[in-house]
């Protein structure tokens, strides 16, 4: 089923680079994403029936193996259902951002990037996730540059290069830990360390191997302070792009290293090893990137920046949960995947609408923009409601679920930066909403209601985006057992 | 049968004197002797190395103990058939590059003659003979970097006569000392022929870091390495060929010589002289690195790629362990294959447009798009995406520096390696981008008037080794298995 | 039956919800569907107050733990008993008030929604459920502290914002902990606090109660979260300004109560530090607000500065942890709410007829607008304390639970604060009243118009200001209620 996944966005990827027709590789880019989210449904639906299913391929030190659990499941979904709402968005915006002959490669390229995402997030084997991750860095460093404008290629080349940096790191921590337990994968990691006792006696060589993983995973996921690539790259690539990269790219590394720590270390050798000081970095960074991610984008004035350095910040909700390295920690970060991936996608793509409809991209010069735009902006209150964390949005169950994992673990002082950075969310999505709505400029706007609003047949994968956040955030029980079982089978690798 | 050893390099050095002697008006007789000369003398060595590994001639004695002897061993039968195969390559790649440099004659013949004078420093069975042909290495290439008898040719050929008789004489005092500490003699054996009781002794380290040094002259050590900059002034085939391949290369197979197969790494595991000698490794990485960045001349960027990519290799010798022998071979290998198409590719671009900078490259991509995709393809081979090259020098390098649990420059070499592989990606990929992605509004008639890509002679000897860079991985195992120690 | 609750809450937001999409352009259609909506909502939170058993009512699981539940207990039947009353007497009013503002949609939007959220906040039956509605609240009145959408309005907005959204967050940083020291974070009368979970962290404990009640203290005009509403409730437009000082300051002391006396317990805090940090908090509050709404010359300001000290008033007898005390809070959190209204809405009326802001322009307006004036006369003697208004009454139960209760040198300190505050409320209320029916000499006695509004705004006024008096003459049933409430709770 994983590998159908995987052969079907791969397919359709080459199928869309290789026509030449805009049209036709726009067909192809919503078929396949269509396709993809329908076989992520189903293979959930047999993985809660029958179990986790595994293929292997080859034999020995360099097998590969896939494996799909309720994880892999979440995420495949995630990818499958953000990404063809997103594809779907993309349909009537893409031709603002990207010329009409370069239009069958960005379809390419985004089908090839969430080939490679599930395919880094399915591998067992960390050979073939690191070759996924190699290859998820160019398609996604492409759908930057797709855009050919002299800052985009700049971004690219920035993201890109920044993305070799961090895989080396990976590798060479992937490499450390082969030498140190003989085995390449997660598996066969975990059963060496929690079985046979190495981080007692091999504790050096664990240390060095996840650090540099950690490291690595940190450029390619962007905690600050290894974010300096990410306003630039989300910030200029067309709008459906920065919505994918924010929304899917970043996770399928950050599942990747949660695979690697809690599926490899486990939760018991994590409290009472010197991978607690390491956790413990990653928790105090993620902090760290809590409050600067959102100081930054309270500096920003263009709102695809700020919208860009809010994801750094939230990406240190997600590290921080990491960091405290407990179940509910652990938890609390996966389901702020969902959340900022449901959240941060609309919140990308109502910023491209807006620019896409007055040209601009000043927030100074926003006001007024809700008599213009109400349901565009109404979609943006949404979003930046469900950031700041307020009740019935999915944004609050995060909050939430961080605050016991946090309460939970006995680290009271965590709550501070928690809670600092709530309101520092509300300090930059706020006062958009109230210029659009309430300002001196919407009072004096004489232009009809709604006379810049995209028609609804295209803003309706945003309106959908926008129901999900309001969906998990009034209904998140089915979704958290959901994960808690995946959590379970997680770190049940290694016993 | 032992005399058969003798042919591969008395060869190619007659063929070159042949060449400069008959002084051929007519292009079509020369090309058709020079390929001749060097097809049949590769597979001369090739057969050789297929089926006489072991055997050994020995000549005059002209030291107590240190006779000129050839021997084909693993290390010297693989690195002999790779060079005459890459060869091959460039030859039919100057036939058409040479057309706008002029002086055919003088550049085949010593062309020709570097082979063989290479395949004597691949045969030498012992460091004196090794010694020799080293030097003949650089009195042969000296005519080949002053090619363009411009003003920068001749500065830079006399930087490279400095450096290079200095790296020698340095070398050669190293060799000497290394002679007197053991029992006179230099000759090659896997593991190293000195006894165990010098293990540490100070002046072997003296000698090895004055033989690292001398030898890393021609590898382009800091702080030895300015001279390769400098020399990407010579003809793109020599560049290629020469700076990226077998004369910098030479330099470190005398040094591999020397760790592994003279001294022995475990004489020297832990000591001074391998904590300095990994410290110039490390500074040269990143250094070699950064300057390729600052480089805005395509060549001299190349070259200082190589600079930081061949302490690569050095690195992994000087970590003195079966791994580290392994990641630095494996990284000659990769990147001998890797770096010689990325400064064809340049030669290229320069024989078809005079372009030599890298600003000048915008949408090149589209106007010579075999050139650029396989420029493209050797980028993410030297950044090390896999299953390129790069991947696995990473991969070996990292293995071995971890393993290297006593010294704590392993670890900073990581790091080094890490902050190498951003700036290589920076360096490289922005031009591939720039290619391919000029930004909306370039004019790619008016900037490109003219500009494609060049006749059979080039992109043929660029797409053989854009199929050999991708295909490296499934040579991969049995190259590591001839080596192992 | 218990679903019923729901229904108070749904109606207005629903209704208001869709007074945009119905295009109510027509005024009078519009002011007709308006109070429909709020006298029904009005009528069904009596009924529920007398009817509704006290079993919760689980509307959502927003995830494993959290859920939204409804409830109805004494708190709740008093809270949204009183804000649907008042806001029936301010809808009315705002029928004319509104007509010199304009953009009046939007304004009935949220205004109606408000009522919705507020009582959303009396039913909430566990921490979840209060902090959602309270966030709610704060999203959907800004609309209406910036309706004018002048630069000072939107500046005064955001500073409700922020003001607001830091002390949720502190107090949403407490619930974080009380879940885990709390056997449940539903309310129970007297608290869950499990003593046994606190062990040894008492003083992590007592500085988290603190915060929380200080965030919720944000709403109510508790220093040093104060600042908003000096320049928050004066810009809105009075019948709002009005809701604000009046009811929704209130919804922080009733978020005080609930941690206080329904998830922390007053046992927890009776005799710490932090009873007193708080006592001293509010009385410097009272004080403050007083000699700042005597310092104040803009009417609207300066009613603002008295709620900022008035509302402490309540707070204090919370914090005497005395049933004395709590019974003097509750009346005076009914008494103010009424009052404060009565002055908001006279104030709009001397700005909608006269247009006079300042509190120098007010002379001789009690000749010219007498109902108003007298209104205002009224509700400035019950404010003070006079009796028998009902500001006597809570007044003196606030005396008695200060002077009965264990707090120290605060027994003495606070009714001292309490009388020298009424001294400076009478300055500052009684002098314009004085100016307005005794303007002097220089008064035109013989040309002066006649310019009452019209009955739409009088009436609520009238209304509240017979219920003010009535409060204070027959408080007996009111007093019986809060003195069950209060022994029940401590």
């Amino acid at each position: 089923m994983g590998i159908a996944i995987i052969l079907l966005l791969m397919i359709g990827a080459v199928a869309a680079f290789v026509c030449k027709n805009d049209k036709t590789a726009r067909l192809i880019g919503l078929g396949t994403t269509l396709l993809n989210a329908i076989l992520a449904v189903i293979m959930t639906v047999t993985v809660m029936n029958s179990g986790p299913q595994s293929v292997t391929f080859g034999s020995g030190t360099w097998a590969q193996t896939i494996n799909i659990g309720y994880i892999e499941c979440f995420m495949a979904c995630l990818f499958g259902i953000v990404g063809f709402l997103i594809v779907w968005a993309s349909m009537s915006m893409i031709s603002h951002d990207v010329e009409e002959k370069k239009i069958p490669m960005f379809y390419g390229l985004v089908l090839a990037l969430l080939g490679t995402l599930n395919a880094v997030v399915f591998f067992e084997s960390l050979l073939g996730v690191f070759v996924s991750i190699e290859l998820s860095s160019f398609a996604a460093a492409g759908i930057v540059i797709v855009k050919n404008q002299t800052e985009n290629v700049h971004a690219g080349l920035k993201y890109l290069s920044l993305s070799i940096l961090g895989s080396s790191l990976v590798l060479m921590g992937m490499v450390i830990l082969f030498v140190a337990t003989g085995s390449l994968h997660i598996g066969g990691i975990a059963k060496a360390i929690q079985g046979n006792n190495l981080m007692a006696s091999k504790s050096a060589y664990i240390l060095w191997a996840y650090g540099l993983i950690s490291a690595g995973v940190a450029f390619k996921a962007a905690l600050f302070p290894c974010h300096i690539w990410l306003p630039d790259a989300h910030g200029t690539a067309p709008s459906p792009s920065s919505a994918i990269l924010s929304s899917l790219v970043l996770k399928a590394y950050i599942v990747f290293y949660m695979k690697m720590v809690f599926g490899g270390v486990g939760f018991n050798l994590i409290a009472n090893s010197p991978m607690r000081m390491l956790l413990n970095v990653v928790m105090v960074v993620g902090v760290v990137a809590m409050i600067a991610g959102s100081v930054l984008a309270i500096m920003q004035t263009d709102i695809k920046r700020m919208i860009a350095y809010s994801s750094v910040a939230q990406m240190g909700y997600i590290f921080m949960g990491i960091g405290i390295g407990t179940e509910l920690g652990l938890f609390a970060a996966l389901f702020h995947i969902l959340s900022h991936a449901v959240t941060k996608s609309g919140l990308f793509l109502v910023a491209g609408s807006i620019i896409e409809q007055t040209h601009n991209r000043d927030l100074n010069k926003m006001g007024g923009l809700g008599i213009l735009m109400p349901v565009t902006m109404a979609l943006f209150t949404i979003g930046g409601l469900s950031m700041i964390g307020i009740p019935l949005f999915v944004g609050f169950n995060s909050k939430w679920n961080f605050a016991s994992a946090i309460v939970g673990s006995n680290n009271y002082w965590l709550l501070i930066p928690l809670s600092i950075s709530a309101l520092l969310n509300a300090l930059y999505y706020l006062p958009v909403v109230i210029r659009a709505f309430f300002g001196q400029e919407a009072k004096e706007c004489t232009e009809p209601l709604g006379s810049k609003e995209r028609p609804i047949k295209d803003l309706l994968p945003i309106i959908l985006l926008a129901c999900l956040v309001i969906l998990f955030g009034v209904a998140s029980g089915p979704v958290s057992d959901f994960l808690q079982k995946g959590i379970e089978i997680l770190t049940a690798i290694g016993r | 049968m032992n005399i058969l050893l003798l042919i591969p390099i008395v060869l190619p050095i007659v063929a070159g004197i042949h060449i400069l002697k008959r002084n051929y008006k007519e292009p079509k007789s020369r090309e058709k002797f020079v390929s001749t000369a060097v097809i049949v003398n590769a597979i001369i060595v090739i057969l050789l190395s297929l089926f006489a590994r072991g055997t050994q001639l020995t000549l005059l004695p002209i030291i107590p103990n240190n006779p000129i002897q050839f021997k084909l061993d693993n290390l010297g039968a693989m690195f002999a058939s790779v060079v005459s195969l890459l060869w091959i390559l460039c030859i039919y790649y100057s036939f058409e590059y040479m057309k706008h440099e002029g002086d055919e004659n003088r550049f085949f013949g010593f062309y020709v003659m570097t082979f063989g004078v290479m395949m004597g420093i691949t045969f030498a069975a012992n460091l004196v003979t090794l010694y020799l042909f080293y030097e003949f290495l650089t009195l042969a290439t000296i005519p080949l970097v002053m090619h363009g008898d411009s003003i920068q040719a001749k500065t830079a050929t006399r930087i490279y006569i400095i450096f290079s008789v200095f790296g020698a004489a340095l070398a050669l005092m190293g060799i000497a000392m290394i002679a007197f500490a053991g029992n006179g003699s230099t000759a090659f054996a896997a593991g190293g022929i000195l006894p165990k009781v010098l293990t540490g002794a100070t002046i072997l380290q003296v000698a090895y870091l004055f033989t690292f040094f001398g030898f890393g002259v021609k590898s382009a050590v800091m702080p030895f390495h300015a001279w390769l900059p400098c020399a990407s002034v010579a003809p793109t085939p020599v560049s290629a060929l020469l700076h990226a391949v077998a004369v910098v290369k030479a330099g470190v197979f005398a040094i591999a010589r020397v760790t592994y197969f003279t001294i022995g790494p475990d004489l020297l595991r832990g000591t001074i002289a391998q904590s300095v000698a990994l410290g110039a490794c490390i500074i040269t990485i990143v250094y070699g690195s950064a300057m390729a960045l600052m480089s805005q001349h395509l060549k001299r960027r190349l070259a200082y790629s190589t600079v930081s990519q061949l302490s690569y290799i050095l690195f992994g010798i000087v970590l003195m362990s079966a791994d580290g022998y392994i990641g630095g071979m494996v990284h000659l290998f990769g990147h001998a294959i890797v770096k010689i198409t990325l400064f064809l590719c340049a030669g290229a671009i320069i024989y078809k447009t005079g372009r030599e900078y890298v600003w000048e490259l915008k949408g090149i991509g589209r106007a010579m798009p075999v050139t650029m995709i396989v420029f493209t393809i050797a980028s993410f081979a030297l950044v090390g995406i896999p299953p390129l090259p790069g991947f696995f020098s990473k991969w070996y390098l990292t293995v071995a520096a971890f393993h290297n649990q006593g010294n704590a420059l392993g670890y900073a070499g990581l790091v080094a390696l890490a902050v190498s592989a951003l700036l290589t990606a920076i360096y490289l990929f922005s031009i591939c981008v720039n290619a391919f992605m000029p930004g909306n509004g370039f004019d790619y008639e008016e900037s490109n008037k003219g500009v494609r890509d060049p006749n059979r002679y080039m992109t043929i000897p660029l797409t053989i080794l854009a199929v050999a860079i991708v295909l490296f991985a499934l040579c991969l195992p049995s190259l590591i298995n001839i080596l192992s120690l | 039956m218990n679903i019923a609750l729901i229904i108070p809450i749904l109606l207005p937001i629903i209704a208001g919800v869709l007074i945009q999409p119905l295009k109510l352009h027509d005024r009078k259609k519009r002011e007709r569907y308006v109070s429909t909506v709020v006298i029904i909502n009005f009528v069904i939170v009596v009924l529920l107050a007398m009817t509704a058993g006290s079993e919760p009512f689980t509307i959502l699981r927003l995830n494993r733990v959290v859920d939204i539940t409804l409830k109805i207990d004494g708190m709740s039947k008093l809270f949204t008993c009183l804000a649907s009353l008042l806001w029936v007497t301010a809808t009315f009013y705002s029928f004319e008030y509104m007509k010199h503002e304009g953009m009046d949609e939007r304004f009935y939007t949220f205004f109606v929604i408000t009522i919705g959220v507020l009582i959303g906040i009396g039913y909430a039956a566990n921490l979840p459920t209060l902090y959602l509605f309270y966030e709610m609240m704060t999203l959907i009145t800004f609309p209406l502290v910036m309706h004018s959408q002048t630069e000072q309005s939107v500046k005064a907005g955001k500073k409700y914002l922020t003001y607001s959204f830091i002390g949720a967050t502190a107090a949403l940083g407490g619930f974080f902990f009380l879940n885990k020291y709390c056997t449940t974070f539903h309310f129970v009368p007297g608290g869950s606090l499990d003593l046994s979970k606190v062990g040894n962290q008492t003083t992590l404990l007592q500085v988290i109660v603190l915060m929380t009640i200080m965030g919720f203290g944000c709403k109510a005009g508790m220093f040093p979260l104060h600042a908003w509403l000096p320049s928050g409730h004066p810009v809105a437009p009075a019948p709002a300004s009005a809701v604000l000082s009046g009811v929704i300051t209130k919804a922080g002391v009733l978020a005080i109560i609930r941690v206080m006396y329904y998830m922390v317990g007053a046992n927890f805090i009776r005799g710490t530090w932090v009873q007193y940090v708080l006592l001293s908090l509010t009385l410097y509050t009272v004080f403050m607000g007083s000699m700042l709404a005597f310092k104040e010359k803009l009417f609207k300001k300066r009613l603002a500065y008295s709620s900022v000290s008035q509302v402490s008033y309540v707070l204090f007898g919370l914090m005497t942890m005395h049933p004395l005390g709590f019974v003097g809070a509750l009346l005076h959190m009914c008494a103010h709410a009424v009052i404060k209204n009565i002055l908001f809405l006279s104030a709009g009326a001397v700005i909608y007829k006269r247009h006079k802001t300042y509190v120098t322009e007010l002379k001789g307006i009690g000749k010219e607008m007498p109902i108003t004036m007298w209104c205002f006369t009224i509700a400035s003697i019950a404010l003070v304390g006079i009796p028998p208004t009902s500001g006597f009454e809570s007044k003196w139960f606030l005396a008695m639970g200060a002077l009965n209760s264990d707090i120290g040198i605060f027994r003495y300190l606070g009714p001292a604060t309490l009388l020298v505050s009424a001294f400076l409320t009478a300055g500052y209320l009684l002098s314009i009243m004085s100016k307005a029916f005794f303007p002097g000499d220089d008064y035109p006695y013989d040309t002066f118009k006649k310019t009452e509004v019209n009955a739409y705004m009088t009436v609520p006024m009238i209304i509240l200001t017979v219920l003010a008096v009535l409060m204070g003459m027959f408080a007996t049933p009111l007093v019986q209620f809060f003195t069950q409430i209060a022994s029940g709770i401590m």
